[in-house]
Parts: C-alpha cells; structure tokens; sequence
C-alpha cells in the first residue's frame, strides 16, 4: 500500500529494519499513524513535526542514552509519537474553565 | 428457540444454544465440560489459544450445574455454559500473568468482576486464554485458525481464536485501541465491547484506564447480549464504572430494519478489497429493508487517530513504567518502547488531547443522531501475517469516545486463501439494547462463514 511505504519510507524518516522485514514490521500503530502522515505531508508542515521529533529524540538521548535510541522499536515509537503530538498541537481549542472527566464531558 | 440436539457437534453450539439444551436437560453441562476439555487436548496444540485450562474446578462446577438442572430449579441465563477469560483478567487460584514472565505464578485471591458476575450467571470459568504481553502490540504466539501464516490480531489473540476453533463458545477480552473488534474480524467470529463504563473493571490489569474497555468474542450477537444482561450494572468498587440505568434487552422478537450510516472516512481508508465489500453488504442491507446513507464522523481521521495515540501511550506510560524499572529485561520490545517514549511526552500534550477528545466524542454523537448505528469496516483489510497485530484505525476511534461497537463476520474472501471479512457496528453511547439489535437484524441478513476448515 502507498500509504505504508509512505509511512515507513519518508514521512517518519526512519530506515526500514535490516534484512529488508515487511511493513508489517512496524507495530499495529504505524498503520493507523499513517493516516497522520499523508495528510501532514500534503499540508506541508514536515518541517513542523520534524521539530516535535528532534525534540523527543533529544529527551529520549538524555533519559535513555544513545545505544537505547538507535534500537529500531524505540525509534519507531519516538516517530509515531511526533506524528500525533504534532497533530494533536496543531489543533486551537479555548481556555475552559472546569474540566469534566474524560468520558463525562 | 429448539435446538436440534443431535445435528449440532456439542463444541459448535453457542452459550444461547447450549443454555438452551441445558435448561431443557438435553445436554449435561458434565458432558459440554468434558468435550470442551477433550476438544482442548487434540485441537490446541495447533491454535495455542489456552495459557491453563482449570479441568478440576471446571469439572465441579459442571456437576454442580447439572445438580442443579435436574432438581427443576430455576436457572440463571448461562447456566451450566463454559467460558474462557483473556489473561489479563484476575482468576481465584488460577495464575493470571498478563503474558509478562515475572507474573507467571501470580495467583489472584479473587475473580475480575466480570468472571464474578459471568459465574453468578451460571457461567462457568474453562481456563485463561493467550493476551498480547499486558494487552499491547507485541505478537503473541497463538496461531490464526484460519490461516497458520496470519496473525489472529490482538491483544485477545486467545479468545478470538479459541472461539473461532470452537475450543469455547464465548470468551472475555478487553480493548484499549481495537483489541476485541480486530481479532474477532480476522478469526470469524462477533466481537462486541459495550460503552466505556457499562462493564466493571475490578481485577482486569490496566493499560490505558480511560481507553481500557471490557468485551467478548463469541459465535452470535445473542451471545453478547447474554454476556451483557450478565456483566452490566454498577460497581462501585470500579472508579471507571458508571451508574446508568441497565440496557433492557430483546434477544426474542424479530428486529426492525435498521438506519444504518455508512462512514465516509472508513471507506476511504479501508483497502480496495474491504470498500468493495463493505458497499455490496450495504446494498445487499439496503434491498433487505436498511435505510443507508453516507456519513461522517465528524472530526478528521488523523486527528481522531492521533488524540488516541497520545492518551493510549501516555497512560500506558503512568501504568507500567515502576513495572519496567522494577523487571528490566522482562518487556517485549514494543510495549517496552512505548512505555519509555510515552514517559517523555509532555503533560500539557496528554490534557490537551483529553479536551480534543471531548469534541470528537460530541462530532460523532452528532453524527449519530440521525442514524441507529454507523456501518463501517471493523479491519482495513483482512488478517495481515505475523510480525503484527494488525491495524487498529478503524476500531481504535469508537475506543477513544467510548461507544459501544460490534464486530459481525460478513463473508470470505475468494478461495483459496478464505480469509474472513467483518463489518462493525457503532451505536451512541448506553444504546447496547440497540446495538445488538441492529446486530441481530445485520446477522440474520448475512451468510454464516461457518467454523475454519480444519476447525469444523
């Protein structure tokens, strides 16, 4: 599917695992994040989520080290973590007073 | 309803059929326990569905059944129906490890509340079937019935699949992003998981409290109604449990027609296999009665998608990090990445998505208003193979604002590779009662796939 090799390929900027492993090596979210990164592509805003995950991809350095950030999983979180962090900041929603509970709202 | 006691195979009748022959003392629960145990002991071996079976409290419990039944008294719903529990939920003197090495002598004191309660409807407790490690993304070992080489989905992998190779009628599993739904659409079989707070989750392990949701795999939309009528209703010893008034249930008279709205950005995210299917079971409902427009969700997919994913990991994150610190070593390499990325994303993002969530949750509230339940694909595309769990983007919105969905078998695709394929239904949130009535209208205008070939 083009979105997934979309995925796997470009928009996160992650290499593919060694041994050449399907798409389907990527975790059930890839897939689903996936939808995420054709959109943001086609909005242009790569450089904006780029900076969401230089900025993970620092704290993770700092917290867990280098060997532990270039392990394929870690990395492959880190970019489906940017993906929605940065989708879910692009949204603008006004100051609230109370907030109710999650599923009560 | 009659059973015809001798055309069905004892381990193919559902928990309605099998109440049914109990109560009319036509089938012994001693007899269904002891085909379920054998069943277990030549079919298991390829589907790896069981963590334990528990044959000596499952063989008493049978006998006390059929005490029971003889004596004339009147009987619960389930009475004398074996069931299994996904390894996630808590089992009295029976190990509940989670899928996670360290728990693997864990021995609970006290039932889940929702085995409590399946027990009190006369269920009874066959043994613990393979999760996912702590209902995450990580691959289990269990085995697709229909196709060695495909994943069964997860993360109740074991209760999809064990009700799919007729090892057990129905089975608990539990949903954070998909992981009843999917399974039950990749193994063949219904999934449902009702509103985010109807059932009790005292004793079930967490992985995202406010996404965690408590469902069944099963052979028949009767048989979700009959595990709900048992297991819904307040516990206030649950945080999560709401205090709604219980759903009232027709599993008898025959259901309406249904509105149905088609989901415009499932069609377009679904695989060209799983559009085309989905639009030929619509026309095929709408010819049948249906009325079927098209709709949206109201909020964009990867939006939805991302709110979910920031809530999902950041809670996963609070759950097990002391875990992880605690074991190191003893995370799979998924869960364990996501429990250290969900660590570093910040507060304000999670609170943020929690505020999106509820306008998301009010959009499709909208979007249903008009419609008895949304139709959509519960997959985008049939059971992938085994280095994942599958996708989870089309259930995973339905798990976000807590609606209840139900997963139905809807066809195979072309021999020889006949794999299942499954429709969901969506219904607003405390409408079970109609939920499983669309479903039971849905399911009498579908074919039955029957059981897997090697399965039968």
């Amino acid at each position: 599917m083009a979105m997934r090799s979309t995925l796997n390929d470009g928009c996160y900027g992650l290499e593919r695992p060694a041994g050449g492993a399907s798409v389907e090596w990527w975790w059930n979210g890839g897939s689903r994040l996936g939808v995420a990164c054709s959109v943001m592509q086609q909005q242009g805003d790569d450089a904006a989520r780029l900076a969401v995950l230089d900025e993970l991809r620092r704290s993770a350095l700092d917290t867990y080290g280098e060997e532990r950030v270039a392990d394929p999983n870690l990395e492959a979180a880190l970019g489906l973590a940017a993906t929605a962090v940065w989708r879910v900041s692009q949204e603008r929603l006004e100051p609230q007073g109370n907030e109710p509970l999650p599923t009560h709202g | 309803m009659a059973e015809a006691r001798q055309a069905t195979a004892i381990h193919e009748l559902t928990a309605g059929q099998a109440a049914r022959l109990i109560r009319a003392r036509e089938l012994s629960p001693v007899e269904l326990v002891e085909k379920l145990l054998a069943r277990a002991a030549e079919v298991d071996p390829r589907v790896q569905a069981w963590v334990s079976l528990d044959p000596e409290r499952a063989l008493a419990a049978a006998r006390a059944a059929e005490h029971v039944a003889v004596s004339g008294a009147e009987l619960p719903p389930l009475h004398g129906v074996p069931f299994g529990a996904k390894d996630i939920f808590d089992s009295a003197g029976l190990a509940t490890a989670a899928g996670f090495r360290p728990y693997t002598h864990r021995i609970p004191t006290a039932d889940a509340e929702p085995i409590s309660r399946l027990k009190r409807a006369g269920g009874i407790l066959l043994g613990k079937l393979v999760t996912t490690q702590f209902a995450q993304a990580d691959p289990s070992k269990t085995r697709n019935p229909w196709a060695d080489e495909r994943t069964p989905g997860g993360s109740s992998s074991g209760s999809a699949a064990g009700v799919a190779a007729r090892l057990v009628p129905m089975a608990l599993g539990s949903q954070t992003a998909g992981s009843v739904l999917r399974p039950a659409a990749y193994n063949g079989v219904v999934g449902f998981k009702p509103t985010y707070g109807r059932v009790s989750k005292r004793g079930v392990f967490p992985l995202a409290w406010s996404l965690d949701h408590v469902g069944i795999l099963s052979r028949s939309v009767e048989d979700c109604g009959l595990f709900l009528a048992a297991v819904a209703g307040h516990d206030p010893a649950d945080p999560a449990s709401a205090n709604q008034p219980l759903p009232v249930l027709d599993l008898e008279s025959e259901p309406a027609a249904p509105r149905l709205g088609l989901v415009r950005e499932a069609l377009q995210h679904a695989t060209p296999r799983l559009r085309e299917h989905l639009l030929q079971v619509a026309a095929a409902f709408e010819a049948a009665g249906a009325r079927v427009e098209e709709l949206s969700l109201g909020e964009p997919l990867d939006l939805i998608l991302a709110v979910q994913h920031v809530i999902m990991q950041t809670e996963l994150a609070a759950t097990h990090w002391q875990l992880l610190e605690q074991y190191p070593g003893s995370h799979q390499p998924r869960i364990k990445a996501s429990i250290e990325v969900g660590r570093l994303l910040p507060g304000v993002v999670y609170l943020h998505a929690q505020r999106l969530r509820r306008r998301i949750r009010a959009a499709m509230a909208r979007s249903l208003a008009h419609v008895d339940a949304l139709l959509l694909p519960t997959a985008t595309d049939v059971a992938p193979t085994r280095e994942t769990t599958g996708d989870t983007s089309l259930q995973a919105p339905f798990s976000l604002v807590g609606f209840p969905s139900l997963s139905l078998p809807s066809g195979l695709t072309e021999a020889p590779a006949g794999l299942p394929l499954a429709i969901q239904l969506v219904s607003p949130a405390w409408q079970e009662a109609r939920l499983v009535a669309v479903g039971r209208w849905c399911e009498s205008q579908l074919a039955p796939i029957g059981p897997p070939p090697q399965f039968g």
